[in-house]
């Protein structure tokens, strides 16, 4: 079993996630798929954008860059494009990936830029007191929808095979053990794999919508979990407002920045 | 080899085995209390009730002999706060007996 | 047989930054900037570099920075709405201190403006454009060769001091075509940012180091430092930080690393100023034209002195406080309503009275235009 330590900044622990706050476990599930996929330590470079789910950069012990909103997944492609040999994890969260970040994150799934990306969903902008995301389900409260969501949330594994994913699978904090594995298959696809985490927040989501503690939202979490086999038989209308889990997609495309090794090699020959 | 139960400061027995010089705990699960924030998920969700709220508000390993080691605590702690260890771990000899209790 | 070369500024600007070792550009297409991105998209892989398009000019300026923090030298290129775009992230290099270079070729705004025409609007955009205090260096080129050149420095001196620097063209000097000599490969000077102790290790690592000389060194990502970038505030050893002390030593760190290299960056050219009673004072392509005029002026008998500065940030206080002594007049010709003028007028602190040449309707100031003004001064 993983020994987690080794790819912790322990100085930098306890976190600033609120008790009973998903992040954590999910952050520990990539730990565990790290040290699964053994990628090599000084090789793996974590980034991430702006949210409590970004804060988890700071926690791990690797080469670490904490950007800008929604901006974690272009940085991450200029840091693989320069340096392929890198192994590039991006922490981020609903509003940073899906709102400010999403014109990015389809456009990585487009190259099919060999990254993991790994969405900490927990339904809520968290780092700025509770206000309403794109993940926010309809009618769900928060500050800025005080009446009541009116949009509807995006299923963002479908977004991103659409948009060219490689590697697509959705876990929960609940189901810890099984997003690691997830996780850890994103690593080994040679492409852009996608994983979205539910998470919770007990502090501002899950007050504003009736949940009393964070255990009765972990317990939501694995009553609400269908796996993708079981959805495939259930209607539509038996499937509204659950977490479909497990992997979603997978496919083998050319990699990007392996097809720009072959420019390299042609513009070598054409520049001499 | 000597058995010996040792009763820590919280009360709670804990079998311990000593080969010569090294003591090997028995003790299944290593709470590291300074990151523990008390979130109660690891108690609720332990399908055999090993752990429980200390007066501090963090967790006790209340009842290591019922643990067995299926680390669902140590994958959805929050915290990195919990650490299940293998039988045969050998106990840091400077950590204070029972202080993780 | 000398190698003379007919080429275009932007072209320039490209085969400077290979010759300066930029192995890595991404950035959007705009006018009149996009024969950069070209001409790099296309020597780039011939050297082993790696160019790529992003999606929007803000991925543009953060992939630079990721390539840079990397170990690899790094560039985009834009126009006014691209640079309006990369301005929370030109912010995020400057705290970090992750040099690379950001070329604007500035055209006439705001908004789209007009899109093939030139202008320096972009002036104050440059020194304040991203929130909070922050310094930045900012050069502008007046020619083909100078533009070549000022790439060059662009690179070094954002390795030197761990800084964004921008290279501030217009769309005069981007677009035309002049016969350049360019410098062999072998003289030109190529600066690399400062680098822990090879074999030193992550011990004692301070990424942020409060260093005698205000620039850390740098170690790059995958060389086993496993170190912290963030664009919170942070102390030496880059993790966030809320200490008011920390924050008040990185701030004063950052501005003191300009401070200290003034005289480094600064890059004045002057002509007939000895005994002139009235200074021209101008950057970028109307340089060219307040030169002509100069001298123009100086054939009619005038008094006139001509001053250009290729560094815009830092501005040359000292130089422009030392004119306004010598002089009664500082006439100042730009291609807007009046941005740099401003810092004239402030070091002048009265002694010299400065008098704006503004033009903002996307065209080059003439020299007629400039020596009509020098006239009417006299």
């Amino acid at each position: 079993m993983a020994d987690v330590e080794k790819y912790l900044r322990a100085h930098t622990l306890p976190h600033i996630w609120c008790p009973g706050c998903g992040h954590g476990t999910v952050l520990g599930a990539v730990v565990r798929a790290v040290d699964r996929a053994g990628l090599p330590h000084d090789e793996v470079v974590v980034v991430s954008g702006i949210g409590c789910a970004a804060r988890g950069a700071g926690y791990l012990d690797f080469d670490t860059l904490h950007t800008t909103h929604g901006r974690a997944i272009p940085f991450a492609t200029g840091i693989k494009v320069a340096n392929p040999d890198l192994h590039l994890i991006i922490l981020t969260g609903d509003g940073d990936a899906a709102a400010i970040g999403g014109n990015h994150l389809i456009h990585a799934c487009r190259r099919n830029i060999d990254m993991t990306v790994v969405v900490f969903n927990n339904s809520i902008y968290g780092m700025t007191s509770g206000q309403y995301s794109p993940q926010t389900p309809k009618n769900g409260v928060a500050t800025t929808a005080p009446y009541g969501n009116i949009e509807r949330s995006f299923d963002l594994c479908s977004l991103t095979r659409e948009a060219g994913a490689t590697y697509v699978a959705r876990g929960t904090a609940y189901g810890a053990v099984a997003l690691s594995r997830y996780i850890e298959q994103g690593f080994k696809n040679k492409g852009f794999s996608f994983i979205e985490a539910i998470s919770q927040c007990p502090t501002y989501y899950g007050r504003r919508n009736r949940f009393a503690n964070p255990v009765k939202m972990l317990e939501w979490q694995r009553d609400n979990s269908v796996p993708i086999a079981k959805a495939a038989k259930l209607e539509p209308a038996e499937l509204r407002d659950k977490i479909i889990t497990g992997v979603m997609h997978q496919s083998q495309e050319p990699e990007y920045t392996e097809l720009y090794e072959e420019i390299i090699a042609v513009a070598s020959k054409r520049g001499s | 080899m000597v058995h010996g139960i040792v009763t820590s400061d919280l009360g709670v027995e804990q079998r311990q085995e000593t080969r010569g010089e090294k003591v090997v705990s028995k003790k299944p699960i290593k709470v590291m209390k300074e990151r523990c924030k008390g979130c109660d998920i690891c108690i609720s969700f332990c399908p055999h009730s090993v752990l429980n709220k200390g007066p501090d508000g963090k967790v006790v390993v209340s009842d290591p002999d019922a643990c067995r080691r299926c680390k669902l605590c140590e994958h959805l702690c929050p915290d990195f706060g919990l650490k299940v260890l293998d039988a045969d771990a050998v106990d840091d000899p400077d950590e204070e007996a029972g202080s993780d209790d | 047989m000398t190698d003379y070369k007919l080429m275009q500024g932007n072209e320039a600007c490209a085969q400077a930054a290979i010759a300066a070792g930029c192995r890595f550009f991404a950035g959007y297409p705009i006018t009149p900037s996009s024969e950069i991105a070209e001409v790099l998209s296309r020597l780039l892989p011939q050297v082993g570099g790696r160019f790529i398009q992003m999606e929007d000019e803000i991925a543009g300026m953060a992939a630079i920075i990721g390539a840079s923090l990397t170990g690899v030298k790094s560039m985009t290129a834009t126009s006014g709405p691209g640079f309006s775009l990369k301005q929370e992230n030109l912010g995020f290099a400057s705290l970090t201190e992750v040099p690379t270079v950001v070329v604007n070729v500035q055209r006439m705004g705001p908004s789209t403006g007009m899109p093939t025409s030139p202008s320096q609007g972009d002036v104050m955009q440059a020194r304040w454009g991203t929130h909070g205090d922050h310094p930045i260096v900012v050069l502008s080129p007046s020619s083909v060769r100078e533009t070549y050149d000022l790439t060059v420095e662009a690179f070094n001196i954002a390795e030197e001091l761990r800084v964004p620097v921008v290279l501030l063209m217009d769309e005069v000097v981007a677009h035309m075509r002049e016969k350049v000599l360019l410098p062999e490969a072998g003289d030109i000077k190529i600066s690399h940012r400062p680098q822990p102790e090879p074999g030193a290790g992550r011990e004692g690592y301070l990424p942020y180091r409060h260093t005698e000389d205000c620039v850390p060194p740098m170690a790059s990502f995958g060389h086993g430092y496993r170190h912290h970038v963030t664009g919170l505030f942070h102390d030496e050893s880059g993790f966030p930080t809320n200490d008011h002390d920390e924050a008040a030593q990185l701030m004063q760190r950052l501005h003191d690393k300009i401070e200290r290299n003034r005289q480094r960056l600064q890059k004045l050219k002057e002509e007939s100023v000895d005994d002139a009673e009235i200074c021209v004072f101008a950057y970028g392509s109307t340089a060219r034209s307040a030169l002509r005029a100069v001298r123009d002026a100086r054939a009619r008998g005038h008094k006139v002195g001509f001053i250009s500065t290729a560094t815009i940030w830092p501005f040359p206080d000292k130089a422009i406080a030392s004119v306004a002594d010598r002089v009664q007049k500082i006439i100042v010709p730009e291609m807007n309503m009046g941005q740099l003028v401003r810092e004239v007028q402030r070091h002048a602190c009265g002694k010299a009275e400065v008098i704006s040449l503004p033009k903002a309707n996307g065209q080059l100031l003439t020299p007629d235009e400039i020596l009509g003004k020098i006239e009417e001064a006299l």
